[in-house]
């Protein structure tokens, strides 16, 4: 942030080193429950056996797995304190809210990505893309728990749901993972480090900045608010990535 | 020995579950198609984005 050009910095810290342990505690929780899970998952063909080989057999696979699952319970736990006891992180939740302009901004881009407009639309702090992801993540997050206490705790919940709950919540649990591997390990990926302008790597989630020039181009409404309309110091190796 | 019977065990198990949950299949096959859609309107996004920065970078736009 030493940088500056008529008081705008080259860089701003976008995220802090809570918000950014917080995604890793995320992103490794997922990739072992996602490899665990799919063991089980897709255990009568070759990929779910040699998963569950890997993994040391099906009863480590299952310890793995919930040990992993208590790491997502407490980051559950973790984030929701983050978000309604700290006020970043209730000032964060409140710029993820959804809203009407997210669908008609949504609209714009896809218009825009099809050659039939000529501008961006703006967006503020989180882009409606990055809201479903958040939104999608942590609905998706609380559903495995709340299913996986289900099977976890199985004896205990059979003595007071009946059976087809039980099934449900398999089924729930097993295909809500699969969803939530497409969103995360597809979709996201794809939209944060592989699409244009961002490919091979946005830097991110590793060091929480982001340069100014970027945030001006993906969260004008946000750089404006910070910076008015001054002009941001120029990239040293100026990317062209777009908001989504 | 016992990590093959145990693993023998947990795939006979894995093998049964399909029966186990048979009283909802119809719920198996709406969460397969709402799985299927929502792959396809991500690699419709993928594509269009793909697709229009491809021609926005080709007529000079971008």
């Amino acid at each position: 942030m030493t940088e500056r050009r008529n008081g705008v910095p080259r860089e701003i810290q976008r995220f802090t080193a809570n918000e950014l342990a917080q995604h890793w505690v995320l992103l490794i929780t997922l990739v072992v429950l996602t490899l665990t899970g799919l063991g089980l998952f897709a255990g009568d063909t070759w990929l779910g056996r040699t998963l569950i080989s890997l993994e040391g057999g099906i009863e480590a696979r299952g310890t793995i797995h919930r040990v992993s699952a208590v790491g997502l319970m407490l980051l559950v736990g973790w984030h929701f304190v983050y978000v309604v006891f700290s006020e970043r992180g209730h000032r964060q939740l409140m710029e993820m809210r959804p809203k009407t302009q997210d669908f008609r901004d949504t609209g714009t881009l896809l218009a825009f990505l099809l050659g039939r407009r000529g501008a961006m639309p703006e967006f503020g702090r989180f882009t409606p893309l990055q809201k479903l992801q958040y939104w999608g993540a942590g609905i998706g997050s609380l559903t495995m728990v709340a299913t996986g206490l289900v099977l976890w705790l199985h004896t205990a919940a059979m003595m007071v749901m009946p059976k087809w709950v039980f099934d449900v919540t398999t089924i729930v649990h097993g295909y809500e993972g699969l969803i939530l591997f497409a969103l995360l390990f597809g979709w996201h990926l794809y939209i944060v480090h592989l699409s244009p302008g961002n490919f091979p790597l946005q830097s991110t989630f590793l060091t929480g900045r982001i340069s100014t020039s970027r945030m001006r181009r993906e969260h004008g409404i946000e750089y404006r608010r910070e910076f008015g309309e001054q002009k941001p110091p120029a990239e040293p190796r100026a990317g062209k990535g777009e908001a989504r | 020995m016992a990590l093959g019977i145990i693993l023998g065990r947990g795939l006979a198990l894995v093998r049964q579950a399909p029966q186990a949950t048979s009283e909802v299949p119809f719920l198996r096959v709406a969460v397969r198609i709402l799985i299927a859609a929502l792959i396809a309107v991500l690699l419709t996004y993928i594509v269009i984005e793909q697709v229009g920065t491809w021609r926005r970078r080709r007529s000079g736009r971008d």
